[in-house]
């Protein structure tokens, strides 16, 4: 299929009607859009979806749903979307038509099957006329009354135009999908599940299993007694009962993250009226804390005080320090100088006494007495010896005067010497400073409570403030209310696993006729052939994928293609998760370790999630317009020529391509020109947007 | 493929191609 002509009128900045034709050839593939940054890119997008899918939208991803999200609700995002000059001159209604061709259809009673049908379809709203949107399709050469109900219309646009669970392999913004490398494994699985289904063309293949063994189940029923019937249809009613009860809360979810969405943006207008008015960025809670602040900081602020009262009380011993090192030097010396004496003298006594025994006491010698010269020779020769032996003791030190201290005097002096040593100057200082920072702090402090408490006084700043402490309660009231609805959502799930493995026990039970034996044994055949058949085809589109996502960032990629820093990704390795959660896709490198996904580059995100969804489209089993907004991201100038010159034109039969003037400038416009079929430039004047043929000229414009 | 699945478990083609059981049972017999 592709998509010829799209018309938007009047929706959101697009003033009017807006007419652009998509038509491309198979040479051309490329449309190219160019506007400025606000110029309306990213809502020509949202256009799109939001014709195809109407409320649907937030379906598709967390980039839609933000969207929605955005005005608060679907209804209020409807409202919102019309052009805002078009409700100053009185008109209600915005729509968007999608013109479609070569659009297959199998054969119906009311055609033939062929892969050449036209239609339009087109969704309108009206401001005036309260409820949904309207929804219209046509198709040439079949009548309407193929389309009875809504239902209708979008069980079409999901089986034979473009699935919902396909569109954001369609619809997307190339720079936000490179986030793809950074899910988990079951998130990537939930993501890639639908690559698995419809966008390969499985589904079909799995609806019939499944109608099959409904079919197998309704044979079995039909032959089960009264008694057991009854027990069937209870267990079945608890099933349906559970799935509404799901369903349900699926949707009380999707209204508490709407609610959610919507205070958080009240409670952003609160902040920021507060940050502008108010004195203050603190909340009211918070006044108390600072009260508990102010009176630790006067606590500390005393406590220096007396500090340094006790310090002052050195502080003449401090200015004196120097004369104080002096006397405490002298007394040292002095202590020296009558130590050396008292030896001195003790030697001399010891001499003597020495001396006088030698002579003067018993035994004496038998000869005759010693004359008293010679005693004076031997004296004196005795001093001598005893001070060669035990060295002659001489004053160092000459004092001019003594101190005349007694012991406890001497101390004390020595004692104030080594404690003004000890509490140097460094801690005076020290202390004036951390008095001084207190006392700042204080000041500080009282200024903030000051302000506080003034826009305590003033109502308008109390009225916000009391706001957005609502809104932040009802806040942590909705996180609950999820968690709770996500708990009984679970449990009502594994509930129903339960009941189906019981049913399924009952229904094995029962014995049945020899006729429907034969019926539950072939279709039991069909089953097993469909199963064998979906999973052996999951397995070879597993194999091509890797290959085909391989080949691709191969071809984009410098880095692979002139093998320098290694082979960091030589192989990719894609496998089906169980219980058909999707896919879950490996990198490994030359040595046959996992490359992380979140090691790569931003750039190299996008090469690899562009090269996964051009993998994916190419197994398709049907042809997709694509559309992309930031078709070049994160990409640096070599890459990009890579991404214009091989990669979008051999991306899809019809790429649309949303750039700025700074990803495509008139330079690389050049570049591809030989593969665009047409180009438009949205124009905007007075926030009104238009679409002209043409692209920008140059870089400026 | 779906052909090849279809003959390793005995089942015909032409009637999965419900993409029918009593017809298959009638032309075995």
């Amino acid at each position: 299929m592709k998509i010829d002509k799209i018309i938007l009128t009047n929706f959101r900045q697009y003033y009017g009607e807006n007419v652009i034709n998509l038509m491309t050839t198979k040479e051309k593939n490329i449309v190219l859009l160019g506007g400025k940054t606000g110029y309306g890119k990213t809502n020509f997008l949202l256009s799109l979806v939001w014709c195809l899918y109407g409320e649907d939208i937030a379906k598709i991803d967390e980039g839609f749903k933000r969207e929605i999200q955005k005005d608060g609700s679907y209804p209020k995002f409807l409202k919102s979307s019309l052009n805002w000059d078009i409700v100053r001159e009185g008109k209600s209604k915005f729509s968007v038509e999608i013109f479609i061709s070569d659009l297959e259809l199998p054969e119906t009673r009311e055609n033939e099957s062929g892969n050449n049908y036209k239609c339009r379809i087109k969704r309108e709203f009206n401001i005036n006329s309260p409820g949904d949107d309207t929804f219209d399709i046509k198709i040439d050469g079949i009548k309407n009354s193929m389309f009875q109900t809504l239902d209708d219309k979008i069980n079409f646009v999901n089986d034979y135009l473009i699935p919902l669970e396909a569109a954001k392999f369609v619809f997307f913004d190339a720079e936000k999908i490179a986030s793809w490398a950074e899910l988990s494994t079951k998130e990537e699985g939930s993501v890639l599940n639908d690559a698995l289904g419809k966008l390969l063309g499985l589904d079909v293949y799995e609806g019939l299993i499944n109608d099959l063994n409904i079919y197998t189940d309704g044979l079995r029923k039909e032959s089960a007694t009264a008694q057991v019937r009854q027990t069937i249809i209870t267990t079945e009613k608890g099933i349906e009962l559970n799935i509404e009860k799901i369903e349900h809360l699926e949707s009380e979810i999707l209204i508490n993250e709407s609610d959610t969405a919507k205070i958080k943006s009240e409670i952003v207008k609160y902040e920021a009226f507060l940050v502008q008015y108010s004195n203050r960025s603190f909340n009211t809670s918070s006044l108390d804390e600072l009260y508990k602040q102010r009176d630790e900081l006067r606590k500390k602020e005393k406590d220096l005080e007396n500090k340094f009262n006790e310090l002052s009380e050195i502080i003449p011993f401090v200015l004196a320090a120097g004369k104080l090192e002096e006397v405490n030097e002298h007394i040292k010396l002095q202590d020296e100088e009558s130590y050396l004496v008292e030896k001195q003298n003790e030697l001399i006594e010891k001499n003597s006494e020495f001396i006088e025994k030698l002579f003067n006491n018993p035994p004496f010698p038998t000869d005759g007495d010693i004359s008293f010269s010679k005693k004076i020779f031997y004296a004196d020769k005795a001093k001598r010896i005893v001070e060669d032996v035990f060295g002659k003791i001489e004053k160092t030190n000459e004092l001019e005067f003594e101190h005349d201290l007694s012991k406890s005097e001497k101390d004390l002096i020595v004692e104030t010497f080594n404690h003004i040593q000890k509490q140097s100057k460094d801690i005076f200082e020290q202390t004036i400073d951390n008095f001084n920072r207190v006392k700042n702090d204080i000041t500080e402090i009282e200024k903030v409570i000051k302000n506080i408490e003034s826009d305590l006084e003033d109502e308008e700043i109390i009225e916000y403030t009391t706001n957005k402490k609502e809104a932040e309660r009802k806040i942590e009231k909705l996180i609950e209310e999820k968690g709770s609805f996500q708990n009984q959502k679970e449990n009502l799930k594994r509930e129903n696993e339960k009941l189906n493995q019981s049913l399924q026990v009952l229904l094995k039970r029962i014995s049945v006729s020899e006729q429907k034996k034969k019926k539950l044994d072939k279709a039991n055949l069909y089953i097993r052939a469909l199963e064998d058949f979906v999973s052996a085809q999951k397995k070879s589109k597993c194999s091509a994928l890797e290959q085909t996502t391989f080949n691709e960032m191969n071809q984009l990629m410098h880095k692979l293609r002139d093998g320098s820093n290694g082979k960091f990704i030589a192989a990719i390795k894609a496998e089906a998760l169980p219980n058909n959660d999707g896919l879950k896709i490996s990198l490994f490198d030359s040595d046959g370790n996992i490359t992380p996904k979140e090691s790569l580059s931003m750039g190299e995100k996008q090469i690899y999630i562009s090269s996964l969804v051009k993998a994916i489209l190419s197994l398709a089993v049907q042809d997709f317009p694509i559309f992309i907004d930031t078709p070049l991201g994160r990409l640096d100038h070599e890459h990009i020529n890579n991404f214009l010159l091989s990669y979008y034109p051999n991306l899809a039969n019809q790429v649309v391509l949303m750039a700025t003037n700074n990803e495509i400038p008139p330079s690389r416009f050049k570049l591809v020109r030989g593969f665009v079929a047409n180009a438009y430039l949205l124009e905007s004047s007075k926030n009104q947007t238009k679409i002209k043929q043409g692209y920008f000229q140059s870089y400026e414009n | 493929e779906l052909e090849k699945e279809c003959r390793k478990n005995q089942v015909s083609f032409i009637s999965v191609e419900l993409l029918e059981i009593e017809n298959s049972i009638e032309n075995e017999n």
